[in-house]
């Protein structure tokens, strides 16, 4: 089922392509895909692409995916080993979410950051106290390793 | 932003202010209640003191008159006709052949027996034909009928029929001069009245003559002092001195053990049943409580029954049953006890026959056994559990069983994991300290049903909000303005005066917290107070056990599904709680010693004496029909037993008949959309197969199966839809609660 199901999601995806992100299995095994995400254009990341890996566990879609960023990024919810602090990627998971669903809700995340719920409370703290700052930081760390 | 983030944690801050005030003051409240004891060190201090005092006072009293010379004590005169008297009921032993027969020499323990009560007051003497009523009449003497009435106090002397006494018997004493073995012995005389569940508690001491098994003392009423100078009046003439000299250096260690006791600091209050301390002192401390029941004096005339064992055999016994080794010894002979209790005060004479003796080693390994079958049984039931609760570990699984039958078993688990701890605490000695094992294992036992139920709860609480909305009628809400216009008219009058109770009343019924807190309360009162009375553990079994699984069978036909618990659990679980009620309720010689309950004793008609003969084997029944209910539901459906039209209350039908838009049944393509989860469309074609094959017979319930419609009209495959609610039971789509599938 599990296979049926992202191979279906592979053949959407080509398709009906978000508009800022794509992804696709590295190799043979459909289990491992790669995505890349372009910042978002209202957000200190544009300019940037951001590489994901995404790991399906054997009983998709009733288990959510891991998603990590392998592109570094100066985000309240992504700490430096690319993991997501993501509702939907943990207990808000539900099967009627797709890859592009989530990529999309990504997306938004790197627009709106959420501070309240912080995987790098340093980033959080600046973020909420000194906007400016937080936003050269983002913008110079794009420059430095997303592009 | 800032200003928004303060938003949000203002209203988060403010429930957490609100609850810690009521919750502390209703822990003070609950601390008030349970210790309120306030003061009574201060009291206990004074007693010792005061103990300190009297004993020594008693003490150069007596030595002085051992000794010939001038003081305050007395030695009362012997009622001569007493000993006449008692021997009409009961003969004293007298030295045995060493080779052939032995008495115990040591009765520590517990005797139980039926006393059968004499009035020998002078009037009701005098029309009495007792081949001893002379005798009596000689006792008695000129005593005053109404002061004899005076003493009677409340408790209904004449009904009493059961007696219970524990005897702590001590080693003998050896006193230069003394050639008789004389121990002192001590402990409690419960008299029992069958028609109420109240004692009338008696205090004892006495000596006890080795030799020939012969025991000798008085009881008075808790509360009153007794004062064991007064013994030698009671034994036979030969021993007296003997006797007084023996009490003597038993009045000297008391004070010694006062005085360390003082200057320890210990003061202990505990006087429940094998008193640590001798009991005149414990005595002391209780005299601020006061005559309750009535006061009657009495002179104990006991004889142990002689054993067929040589004297030998018996001092090996005798020294196996204090310090076990293991080492094999003569068969225990029965210990018996015969006695007479003999009170001038109240014109009474109980005659004690063939009570059984339990000695006190016996009884702690008779504890020490129940210790072990019990926390056995408990692990077994632990084992069940966890084995269910792998079982039903899902979400599906946890909305197919009652909360109620784990939250009712874990409040009979914490009652008895109290009630375990309460008697291995109180019951001080070593081998009680076993019942630790139970009572822990019935720790954890509630501890896992507990956190069960509350994942239960997690798991139904949504998904019984969401079944509850539909069923509101539609039609009601235009009756609603009209019922609420009168409201107003009404409502000043009331709000004028609102007493204290109303606004109490309702403020119960709309805080949730209130009622939480009120609710706790009630438990909590509720479970100290079964363990302390014995009729309202009864009522608390029976309740409790008999709601075991009524909960499951009524979920299981409201929800249309039947539950989600294995037979092995539900059978082994009965049987293993069926064993402590039924240990408790029907074994004549259990650890606590609760009578067996064979019926209702109608007093007034004789002829229904045993009406309802061993309730506790019909609550057995009652259980074990309601498992047999709860299994039968699983194999012909939750309803099986209710007539059609109560079956099937709230289920949604996950399965309806869906119009199918395509107008043309043989096209290809023809589905109901795709399914949110495996993503392939859903089709109906399954159906039509099976038409084909069946001739149409399963229209209805088949093929409709490979579809499910969830209340907010979402529509998946049944397939796919049960495997997520075995994970989750939330809607794919829209994240609402849903019922079971």
């Amino acid at each position: 089922m599990a296979l049926k199901r992202i191979n279906k999601e592979l053949i959407d995806l080509g398709r009906d392509p978000p508009s800022s992100c794509s992804a696709g299995p590295v190799g043979d095994n459909m289990f491992s895909w790669q995505a890349t995400i372009m910042g978002p254009t209202d957000s200190p990341y544009s300019g940037g692409v951001f590489f994901l890996t995404i790991t399906f566990p054997t009983d998709y879609p009733f288990k959510p995916p891991k998603v990590s960023f392998r592109t570094k990024i100066y985000h309240p919810n992504i700490n430096a080993n690319g993991s997501i602090c993501l509702d939907i990627l943990r207990d808000q998971w539900s099967p009627a979410l797709t890859i592009s669903k989530v990529l999309l809700s990504i997306c938004s995340m790197l627009t709106d950051p959420n501070p309240d719920d912080p995987l790098v409370h340093d980033i959080a703290h600046l973020y909420k106290t000194d906007r400016t700052r937080y936003e050269a930081t983002a913008r110079e760390w794009t420059r430095k390793y997303a592009t | 932003m800032d200003r928004n983030d303060e938003n949000d944690g203002q209203p988060a801050r403010i429930p957490q202010q609100r609850s810690s005030v009521p919750s502390f003051l209703f822990l003070i409240f609950m601390l008030f209640i349970l210790t309120n004891h306030t003061g009574d060190e201060f009291l206990a201090r004074n007693h010792y003191q005061d103990a300190l005092q009297s004993l020594n006072y008693q003490l150069s009293n007596f030595t002085a008159w051992l000794n010939g010379t001038e003081s305050n004590f007395t030695m009362p005169d012997r009622n001569a006709a007493a000993t006449p008297l008692v021997g009409s009921f009961m003969s004293f032993g007298s030295h045995l052949n060493s080779q052939w027969a032995s008495y115990f020499s040591n009765v520590t323990g517990f005797a139980h027996g039926e006393i059968h009560f004499f009035n020998i007051t002078p009037p009701s003497l005098e029309s009495a034909t007792y081949p001893w009523r002379t005798h009596a009449e000689t006792f008695m003497g000129d005593t005053n009928m109404t002061d004899l009435v005076g003493h009677f106090g409340s408790w209904n002397w004449t009904g009493s029929d059961k007696i219970s006494w524990s005897i702590m018997d001590r080693a003998p004493i050896s006193v230069k001069g003394v050639t008789e073995k004389i121990a002192m012995v001590h402990g409690r005389i419960d008299v029992r009245h069958p028609a109420t569940s109240d004692d009338m508690k008696l205090d004892f001491e006495g000596v006890h003559f080795l030799a020939n098994g012969s025991i000798y003392g008085f009881a008075e009423p808790t509360g009153r002092h007794i004062d064991i100078r007064y013994i030698p009046a009671f034994v036979p003439e030969a021993f007296q001195n003997d006797t007084a000299r023996t009490i003597e250096p038993e009045l000297m260690s008391r004070i010694n053990k006062v005085k360390d006791m003082i200057d320890a600091g210990v003061i202990d209050q505990d006087s429940t049943s094998m008193p640590k301390l001798p009991v005149s002192v414990t005595l002391l401390t209780v005299l601020a409580d006061g005559e309750s029941q009535g006061g009657c004096g009495f002179s104990v005339y006991a004889q142990i029954a002689p054993s067929e064992i040589p004297v030998e055999d018996m001092e090996d016994l005798e020294d196996e049953l204090q310090k076990p080794t293991g080492r094999w010894t003569v068969k225990r002979p029965p210990l018996k006890l015969n006695g007479v209790l003999l009170s001038r005060e109240c014109g009474i004479l109980y005659n004690l026959h063939d009570a059984e003796g339990l000695r006190s080693q016996l009884f702690f390994r008779k504890v020490a056994t129940y210790a072990g079958i019990s926390a056995f049984v408990y692990l077994v039931q632990l084992l069940l559990l966890s084995r269910q609760v792998d079982q039903s570990r899902t979400p599906a699984g946890l909305s197919r069983v009652s909360l109620w039958t784990f939250l009712t078993q874990s409040i009979v688990d914490s009652v008895s994991f109290a009630g375990h701890i309460t008697f291995a605490i109180i019951a001080n000695g070593r081998p009680s300290l076993s019942l630790v094992a139970p009572a822990f294992v019935a720790c954890v036992l509630f501890a896992f049903e507990s956190q069960h139920a509350i994942l239960i709860n997690q798991v139904q609480a949504p998904e019984d909000a969401v079944v509850l909305p539909p069923p509101r009628p539609v039609q009601q809400e235009p009756s609603l303005p009209s019922q609420t216009v009168p409201a107003p008219t009404t409502a000043p009058p009331q709000s004028t005066g609102p007493t204290f109770s109303s606004l109490l009343f309702r403020h119960i019924r709309s805080d949730p917290q209130a009622r939480i807190w009120l609710g706790m309360f009630f438990f909590l009162t509720f479970i100290v107070r079964v363990i302390v009375t014995p009729s309202l553990a009864l009522v608390f079994v029976a309740s409790m056990y008999s709601l075991f699984w009524l909960p499951q069978i009524i979920r299981s036909v409201k929800k249309g599904r039947s539950s989600a618990l294995t037979a092995e659990y539900l059978i082994g679980t009965s049987l293993c709680r069926l064993f402590h009620a039924l240990y408790f309720l029907t074994c004549p010689k259990n650890v606590l010693d609760v009578e067996p309950r064979r019926g209702y004793r109608v007093v007034n008609q004789p002829d229904l004496t045993y009406t309802l003969l061993g309730w506790i084997w019909y609550l057995a029944m009652f259980i074990f029909l309601q498992v047999a209910v709860i299994l039968l539901q699983q194999r012909f459906g939750p309803a099986f037993f209710l007539p059609k039209r109560f079956a099937r209350a709230q289920v949604h039908d996950y399965h309806p008949a869906l119009p199918l838009s395509v107008a043309d049944p043989e096209a290809p393509d023809e589905s109901l959309g795709d399914c949110a989860i495996c993503m392939e469309a859903i089709h109906t074609e399954d159906e039509k197969q099976l038409e084909h094959v069946t001739g149409g017979l399963l229209r209805n319930v088949g093929a409709r199966r490979s579809y499910s419609l969830a209340p907010c009209q979402h529509l998946f495959h049944t397939e796919c839809l049960e495997k997520w609610l075995a994970i989750k039971n939330i809607c794919p789509h829209c994240r609402r609660p849903l019922p079971p599938l």
